[in-house]
């Protein structure tokens, strides 16, 4: 019987994470098309709806019935993998989030994450570079040039990125002792127990892997507009090709904003002056925050060269985090 | 209970959905020929604004479903043009923008396409030399709107498209 | 101060080659020598200290159908230590002539133009293939005999309107249109593969500032070696040329370079001013001083803003077509339309400046070095932004004159080449401003340069706006000239201007024999006219030299060993504009 319970507490859970991601997503693009709209002095999706609040739902329409173009010499098996290997691990790092602590209403215990495993951070990590994945199948798949040099360039900018963050979250860790996100949460107490204030190196470092993971300026080289059209997406058509910016600049980006956050800034601890609700008002307030901050920094910065992100990523970044990690080990030992 | 007594009327409502869809997140292509390519770029920028409308230009014309053919098509890239049209997914729909587009406009010349609807079919011709932001906005809604008629049943005839082969011996 | 070769140094060049024939029109120099002495006479040029014509400007063919020779090849050069220039012709024998690359890399891309449009060819050439037009096209359109609208060989109706054919003059055949694989041979007579792939980039592509087709043999991202190709907006403009008036072809210099089309405009007007002796208003030089250099702020804001765009700065380019709103505002006030405005007219302006105009202009220009600041905040010290643009294209003092390079691609390299300060035209002699030069040749020397140039139009367009103030009922166009168009008023009101009017607009300006070559600086570049005259209301050659046309042709070279992302940096920097380039 309570084999049961938890299984369908998890399905359900899964399956209100899932609707409820894919809908914060494509509402996520409105808040970004809104944002960059005053950013530029103009007001953004403005008559489909109520200040545009109709858009998401018609642009997703329009792009679940757009005609589906498979082209003729792509391989068909990556070719349709690709677009779902991209999006589909970054849902499922949705698993090993907390989003609060477990609660109880009505005399029935609600926790407010599906999976709390003691490893979550691995997990996250793991995820995250296989959808990668779909980046450089769907490069691959295509068979055309512009793809192609799309996804060996994102392929080129992971391999530095992934190992700085691998590294750059080894600090917080070794403060938390732990790897299960809520432990980490846990460990950060009052507004000073923030990791932010005692890991400030790893902070950074994790903001410029973020950018790049997620392929936004300063490091969307993989699908740099003047240079490559459309990337690695160029062939993708209809929702084939929704899938890779929801993957990507949405989920991807937000997914990560909330491992940030949780590593950082305390996750939904806050003061409670919201209430019963507080915890899930503070972690979406200080979530929003860094998915802004990301869309400021896209909205306003150029973009590097291929040559020279991945410069950094080696000369600076990795010593950066390396470094960090001793510091960190360092103080650890002397404060016993 | 509409389902019991006439199964077409879901149908049509779904229509009326998809087209209200489509006709509110039309994504052009990046294309740009020659001047009027300036005023559409105008057009897309702070003080028109086609975003309001839902309107954000694509790189790739896989994603895009319209093409606005800004500015002369000249011979040499009206095959290309063709090529980017065929690689668009249906449905799609073309905006003429421009005297030079619609009809060859003050290049009567031996270089110029004397119209890019003899080549691709078009849905809306916009004139102008070139046409304003305003007429361009002007032409979009009534695209949309033709959008919108399709639903009703107002088919436009549907033209097959032609290789251009027949050829008659040069007359001077 | 005359801007043409002085007559001393004619009569020594007389005394070594002394075949050589010298005609003058006003103060227009060219020199006439035969097909056999041609090379050694250019070399003689361009090395001779006391000459030294080592800068490049212009090369083009005339047709003198039906007279035998029928060709005659035309150089313009320009010396930049005595700040001279000359124009060197020779009538061809046959249809070929030596090669002048050899001595000039900028000749290359004319000499293939010339193959193109007359069908010369040229002994020596590396790779003389068609330019505008594809491989297998049959004519030589710009050959006399050629209509200008074309062999209509092609049935290909309208596949809208295929039933009831409108009532105007609608031809279902159709000049020839190339087909994929027409494109391909093309392409495959310009580049051979040798490294991992080529790419196509272009010529419909987000990133290509219009329909340039660009080559790319690539080895991973570097391009090992690179080729343009041509013709996407090739509309025949100096075909149609010869079949208009004088006024008439005003509207075709809008759409040549759009983006900057009062500059166009008034340097066509000067050159036709010129053949014709026609002396504008005083005011009407003011006016066009000040809108000139309202359209370099323009343009270059353009610039601005989609080099930042295809850098990634997406922002950048919303803020300054936000400004441009604001100077398109101040055009279509003064002129009545946005873009291509045709304001310019032969012997002075179109109308009068409105009520009003200066206050909106001086309003504008005191707001202006704010916005100037905010985009330098934006961009000049980021560090992205440099190391995007530092060390890319460097253009050296020796490419400059080898390829013919003007505007700011000639400034970038330290080379002081500015026609409004070697040769002022309107009232540029009058003003007071500032060049700025480069000293590396980079494309952020470039970046910096066009910032300073709007700095500079700023403080050009005060001091017209001071001198305007002044001149407030002054006439705009000089209607006593008997080449000048009266303007409505005067039409309406008398019947001389009237018949006038008729017969000008009839039988056009009726040009005395001659030639003229005059240029203007252009935001893109040197745009020169060569117009030669045959006594009739018609120029019966009308050669566009672009700046646009020769800058790019350094690209190929600037690129070789560089990524495509520097090739986005560059090609900005550089910054042409298609319909400049294919005319």
């Amino acid at each position: 019987m309570e084999i049961l319970g938890t299984v369908i507490g998890v399905a359900v859970k899964s399956l209100i994470f899932i609707v409820g991601m894919f809908l914060a997503s494509a509402y996520l693009t409105l808040i970004e098309r809104k944002f960059a709209g005053h950013v530029q002095q103009r007001p953004g999706p403005l008559h489909v709806g109520f200040h545009g609040i109709l858009q998401p739902i018609a642009d997703a329409l329009k792009v679940l019935t757009k005609e589906d173009i498979v082209p003729a010499n792509v391989d068909r098996v990556l070719f349709y993998m690709a677009s779902l290997l991209a999006f589909v691990p970054v849902i499922m790092i949705l698993a090993v989030i907390p989003f609060g602590e477990p609660f109880t209403v009505f005399g029935l215990e609600i926790k407010p994450y599906i999976t709390d495993l003691n490893v979550g951070l691995i997990l996250a990590l793991a995820f995250g570079s296989i959808s990668i994945y779909g980046v450089i199948f769907a490069g691959w798949a295509s068979n055309s040039k512009y793809p192609m040099i799309g996804g060996l360039r994102k392929a080129a900018v992971l391999i530095g990125y992934e190992v700085a963050l691998g590294f750059a979250m080894v600090g917080p860790l070794m403060m938390a002792g732990s790897f299960s996100l809520r432990e980490i949460v846990a460990a950060q107490d009052g507004f000073f127990g923030a990791f932010i204030w005692y890991q400030p190196i790893a902070f950074i470092v994790i903001l410029f892997a973020i950018l790049a993971e997620t392929g936004r300026t300063p490091f969307d080289v993989q699908e740099a507009e003047a240079e490559l059209v459309s990337g690695y997406n160029t062939e993708y058509s209809g929702m084939k090709f929704g899938l890779f910016p929801l993957a990507e600049w949405y989920i991807g980006t937000f997914v990560l904003s909330a491992i940030a956050v949780i590593l950082f800034f305390g996750g939904w601890k806050g003061p409670e002056i919201f209430g019963p609700l507080s915890p899930f008002v503070w972690f979406f307030l200080k979530v929003g925050m860094m998915f802004m901050f990301f869309l400021w920094v896209h909205w306003t910065l150029p973009r590097y060269r291929v040559d020279q992100i991945t410069e950094i990523a080696w000369k600076v970044m990795l010593p950066l985090s390396l470094l960090n990690i001793f510091i960190t080990a360092f103080i650890i030992l002397i404060k016993g | 209970m509409a389902v019991k007594t006439n199964s077409g009327i879901i149908l049509a409502t779904v229509e009326e959905v998809l087209s209200w869809g489509r006709k509110n997140s039309l994504w052009p292509v990046s294309v740009g020929l020659a001047c009027c390519a300036i005023e559409m770029m105008h057009t897309a920028a702070s003080r028109f604004d086609t975003d309001r409308l839902g309107i954000i230009f694509r790189g790739s014309p896989r994603q895009s479903d319209v093409l606005i053919v800004a500015g002369t098509v000249v011979n040499k890239v009206a095959p290309m043009l063709k090529l980017i049209y065929d690689q668009m997914p249906e449905p799609k729909w073309v905006i003429s923008m421009g005297g030079c587009a619609s009809a060859g406009g003050p290049f009567p010349t031996y270089a110029t396409l004397q119209g890019v609807d003899r080549i691709i079919p078009v849905d809306v011709y916009i004139p102008g030399c070139p046409p304003t932001p305003q007429a361009l906005l002007w032409g979009i809604l009534q695209l949309q709107k033709k959008i919108k008629e399709k639903k009703e049943g107002k088919e436009f005839k549907e033209i097959p498209i032609r290789v251009p082969t027949e050829s008659k011996p040069i007359q001077k | 101060m005359s801007y043409w070769i002085d007559q001393g140094k004619v009569d020594a060049l007389k005394y070594t080659f002394p075949y050589l024939k010298v005609y003058k029109y006003k103060d227009v120099v060219s020199v006439e020598i035969d097909t056999k002495h041609l090379k050694d006479f250019l070399t003689f040029l361009k090395e001779d200290p006391a000459y030294s014509f080592r800068m490049f400007i212009d090369f083009t063919v005339v047709d003198h159908y039906p007279s035998t020779p029928r060709f005659e090849a035309v150089y313009i050069l320009f010396s930049p230590h005595y700040k001279q220039r000359i124009i060197v012709k020779s009538w061809i024998e046959g249809d070929s002539l030596p090669t002048a690359t050899d001595l000039w890399k900028g000749a290359k891309w004319a000499e293939r133009e010339a193959w193109d449009m007359f069908g010369i060819k040229f002994d020596g050439h590396e790779n003389l293939v068609r330019i505008f037009l594809w491989e297998g096209y049959p004519y030589f359109p710009l050959r006399k005999d050629f209509p200008k609208e074309g062999i209509k060989e092609v049935y290909l109706p309208s596949l809208n309107e295929r039933e009831n054919i409108p009532s105007h003059d609608y031809d279902p055949y159709h000049t020839p249109i190339p087909t994929l694989e027409d494109l391909e041979k093309t392409q495959k007579r310009r580049i051979d593969k040798k490294n991992q792939i080529v790419l196509n980039w272009g010529p419909l592509h987000p990133g290509t500032h219009g329909t340039i087709w660009f080559m790319f043999d690539m080895e991973g991202e570097t391009i090992k070696e690179c080729d343009i190709i041509l013709g996407q907006l090739h509309r025949g403009i100096e075909k149609l040329a010869e079949d208009l008036t004088y006024t008439q072809v005003i509207p075709y210099t809008d759409r040549m370079d759009y983006i900057s089309a009062i500059c166009s405009n008034v340097t066509y007007v000067n050159a036709v001013e010129k053949l014709l002796g026609v002396d504008p208003p005083e005011k009407a030089k003011w006016i066009r001083t000040m809108l000139c250099e309202l359209q370099r702020i323009n343009s270059h804001l353009l610039w601005l803003g989609t080099t930042a765009l295809d850098l990634g700065a997406l922002t950048m380019f919303l803020y300054t077509f936000r400004e441009r709103e604001k100077l398109m505002d101040i055009i279509e006030g003064i002129a009545g339309i946005r873009l291509n405005s045709s304001f310019m007219r032969i012997g002075g302006v179109r109308y009068d400046l409105p009520e009003g105009a200066i206050d909106i202009v001086e309003k504008f220009i005191e707001d202006f070095p704010s916005r100037v600041r905010d985009y330098e905040d934006l961009l000049t010290k980021n560090r992205i932004w440099m190391k995007r643009n530092r060390e890319v294209g460097i253009v050296s003092e020796e490419d400059v004159y080898q390829y013919g390079l003007t505007g700011v691609m000639a400034r970038s390299a330290g080379v002081p080449y500015d026609i409004r300060y070697i040769q002022p035209t309107d009232a540029y002699a009058e003003v007071d401003f500032e060049i700025p030069l480069g000293t590396i040749g980079d494309a952020y020397d470039r970046y910096l340069i066009r910032i300073e140039e709007m700095k500079q139009s700023v403080k050009i367009v005060h001091q017209c706006v001071d001198r305007l103030k002044r001149m407030k009922n002054d006439r705009y166009v000089a209607t006593d000239n008997p080449y000048v168009l009266p303007t409505l008023q005067e039409t309406y009101l008398s019947i001389e201007s009237m018949v006038k009017d008729f017969n000008l607009r009839i039988y056009g300006e009726q040009a005395p024999l001659g030639e003229v070559y005059l240029s203007g600086e252009n935001p893109r570049g040197e745009l020169g006219f060569y117009i030669v005259s045959k006594g009739e209301g018609k120029p019966y050659r009308l050669r566009i030299r672009s700046g646009a046309f020769y800058n790019l042709q350094a690209f190929p070279e600037l690129i070789r060993g560089k990524t495509v992302a520097d090739a986005v940096a560059l090609l900005g920097s550089i910054d042409p504009v298609v319909g400049e380039t294919d005319r």
